[in-house]
């Protein structure tokens, strides 16, 4: 029977960092993986193919509307940069924990007790490891709703939808989270028809209103059609190659490929959960603390198997301090302005309050704005139809979120939350000089809106034009 | 002359053969083709595909006899090809089109027509286990089908090759083995079958193979172990671990065993 200080379930990005914690604080940890790569989902199925696919599926783009190229119909050509980036970022992991001495593992891992665990190697048996801490990190798999059957070929999700050897004419996607727009922003973008169903009346209904309404405008200019506000019925392969989905109004719609994206449910099953006396919650998700702790204290729990906000990023920020929790190194509980970062075409990410919500919070706010065309950057670029979205409080000082649609968002985010978590004050984007041409210019522009609604409206200047980014009561 | 020098010699003719490219070869039917072209290319004609199977009487019949059988479960019998295509989907009716366009018909050897239909119900139950992998990984489920049913398209090639030259069934069997990879490789050269069904042709005896298209050929080495009827938990171990397959997956897999056989005896009616 084998012994260690740390035996990490899931070599995802909140097992990895968990890892590599305990390897630096000298400790002998353990670290399992089901899969035959370390990554998990996130390198192999999920954040880095799709965001891989997407670069391919925009240097297409630019192919196309400079050379007037044809429309791809493989998909395997593209897929091809796809495993390339895959297989560089798995050797790049692989090589980090070896060179932490961490002992990787495959199999499946199986709680005995609460110190206990059972690992079944595919093929190979079965060995036991005793651990004087235990994180899991399992990670989450995609939802399949029941009334609807996954078949893999015609109808498929999050895991399978890459497996297709050419890209199909047309294709419905279920859903309205980030996956769901992502990949039906991408397969727009490769010239498949594509038609997005969601039961609400926008997608990505936890962004800014302007976002989710960006994103559509965007979606439905480059050809794609966006129904909302509907429930399926049913959805199935009716026949003549084509999926057909019947609508709780009444219509059908048809494609050729169906891809169900309504959301992912954490990766419990299987754990024997039951012999430690970890606590689920009837969402499946294990309960945790703030320092990702369960109510056994030397079991955690890290990344998608505790919920949202279920990004790449906040997963290895807990698998790191739930690590140095364990080690009594204390961190404070994560902040809340973490970063969304949402890789459709265009790009959108988000940081802080919506405007809904600091209205609710704050009553009155102050909001600037700033197109990318009014950027010269954003013209030189040819991302001109990107804007930022700055929401300060009523006083004008404090920025209290920042919104982003266009190329570079995920990027250009991070100094709005630098802002942010600094209290940095609205003024100091007017003051400070930025490079020019960037895109952190429009930071100023939407700076100088906000400071704008504070001075006395100047002789000549519209009411309407002073006060427009002036929101709540 | 005695048989093992006879062996040889016939050996040594169809090494001959197989290295001018003089052998004998079927040619690949125009339903096949089109089948295969669908499987690659979006922009294939389904509907000039329907007016193929229409055009051909005997096929017709199969795919017809074949669409009502209980396997696909018509509510009512289906009374025109039209009509199973449209409940079908012409995928799947590309499918059974494949299966029976591609049968052991095909191929000419006298005295050996009980081999080459064995070999092709093995063709058959390898393609479905496949498939069924296939949907179980993630994998393209639509190469691995393709893949399962040709990775042994050698074999019936020579058997046709040395079938003039009465040798014993051990002979045979030995000239089998020994070519069939090359044969089938040389077949889907001048068929021009998609690259991934000839990766799988000259991989599938690799147990350690990593290369291109390894996820489809992966599927195919353990489509063949369960298609001689090897259960799933005892797949070899190199196997399981290159599947990914933990023992309950195994025995999922294996409770598809029934879902396969019904579908391999419908389609070798």
């Amino acid at each position: 029977m084998d012994e260690c200080d740390f035996l990490i379930i899931g070599s995802g990005p909140a097992g990895q960092k968990a890892a590599v914690q305990g390897a630096k604080a000298g400790l002998n940890v353990v670290l399992v993986e089901s899969e035959p790569q370390v990554g998990g989902m996130c390198v192999h199925k999920g954040t880095i193919p799709s965001k891989a696919l997407r670069e391919s599926a925009r240097r297409y783009q630019s192919a196309h509307r400079i050379f007037k190229t044809d429309t791809p119909t493989e998909l395997a050509p593209l897929m091809k940069n796809v495993n390339r980036v895959v297989d560089a970022h798995d050797a790049y992991i692989s090589a980090q924990l070896k060179r932490n001495n961490i002992q990787c593992i495959r199999g499946k891992a199986k709680f005995l007790s609460p110190h206990q665990v059972e690992i079944t190697h595919p093929g190979r048996g079965i060995t036991v490891v005793t651990a004087r801490f235990i994180f899991i990190a399992t990670g989450s798999r995609p939802r399949h709703p029941p009334d609807i059957e996954i078949d893999h070929e015609y109808v498929l999700d999050s895991d399978s939808i890459l497996s297709m050897n050419y890209l199909p004419q047309s294709m419905i996607v279920l859903g309205g989270g980030v996956i769901a727009c992502e990949y039906a922003s991408v397969f727009l973008s490769l010239g498949t028809e594509v038609t997005l169903v969601d039961r609400f009346e926008l997608p990505l209904g936890f962004l800014d209103q302007d976002l989710a309404e960006n994103f559509v405008a965007e979606f439905e200019s480059k050809g794609g059609t966006f129904v909302g506000r509907q429930n399926v019925r049913s959805a199935k392969f009716d026949g003549v190659a084509a999926v057909r989905l019947d609508l709780q109004d009444g219509t059908s719609l048809q494609s050729e490929k169906l891809l169900v994206a309504q959301g992912r449910i954490s990766a419990v099953n299987g754990l024997g959960i039951q012999s430690t006396g970890v606590n689920i919650t009837d969402l499946k998700l294990i309960e945790v603390n703030q320092y990702c702790q369960t109510n056994i204290p030397h079991i955690y729990a890290v990344g998608d198997v505790i919920g949202p906000p279920s990004l790449a990023s906040s997963s290895m920020e807990q698998g790191r301090r739930a690590a140095c929790h364990a080690i009594g190194d204390e961190k404070s509980a994560l902040d809340e302005a973490i970063p969304i970062g949402i890789f459709a075409i265009p790009e959108l990410a988000s940081v802080g309050l919506t405007e809904a919500a600091a209205i609710a919070k704050h009553g009155r706010v102050l909001i600037g704005y700033a197109k990318f065309k009014e950027v010269a950057r954003g013209l030189i670029a040819g991302s001109s139809e990107g804007m930022l979205k700055m929401i300060a409080d009523d006083s004008g000082e404090y920025i209290l979120g920042v919104h982003i649609v266009g190329e570079g968002a995920a990027e250009l985010i991070h100094l709005g939350q630098m802002a942010i978590l600094n209290r940095t004050q609205v003024e100091m984007f007017v003051e400070q000089v930025f490079n020019f041409p960037t895109l952190a210019e429009a930071y100023r522009v939407a700076a100088l809106q906000i400071r704008g609604q504070l001075v006395s409206i100047p002789k000549g200047l519209k009411q309407d034009d002073a006060t427009s980014g002036v929101g709540g009561a | 002359m005695s048989d093992p020098a006879r062996a040889e010699q016939v050996k040594m003719i169809f090494e001959d053969k197989l290295e001018r490219k003089e052998l004998v070869l079927p040619l690949l039917p125009q339903v096949a083709a089109m089948v295969i072209q669908l499987s690659s290319d979006p922009e294939a004609d389904a509907q000039q595909l329907s007016k193929l199977i229409q055009g051909d009487q005997a096929l017709a019949g199969h795919v017809m006899r074949i669409a009502n059988s209980p396997i696909y479960r018509p509510v009512t019998a289906f009374v025109s090809l039209q009509q199973a295509i449209a409940r079908l989907g012409i995928i799947t009716i590309g499918e059974i089109s494949l299966a029976t366009s591609l049968n052991s018909d095909l191929f000419s050897a006298p005295g050996s027509e009980k081999l080459l239909k064995t070999l092709w119900h093995d063709a058959l139950t390898c393609s479905a286990w496949s498939r069924e992998i296939a949907r179980m990984r993630r994998t393209n489920v639509e190469s691995s089908f393709l893949a399962g049913l040709l990775c042994q398209i050698g074999k019936p090639v020579v058997v046709q090759g040395v079938a003039e030259f009465d040798l014993s069934s051990d002979a045979n069997q030995a000239l089998l083995e020994q070519y069939y990879v090359r044969a089938g490789a040389l077949l889907a050269n001048i068929w021009q079958l998609p690259e991934i069904v000839g990766h799988v042709i000259l991989r599938h005896c690799e147990l350690q193979y990593r290369g291109d298209d390894a996820d489809v050929v992966l599927n195919v080495q353990a489509a063949l172990s369960l298609a001689k009827g090897c259960a799933a938990m005892e797949l070899c171990p190199d196997i399981q671990e290159g599947l990914n397959f933990y023992p309950e997956d195994l025995e999922n897999l294996e409770g598809k065993r029934e879902v396969v056989d019904a579908w391999v005896n419908t389609m070798n009616v």
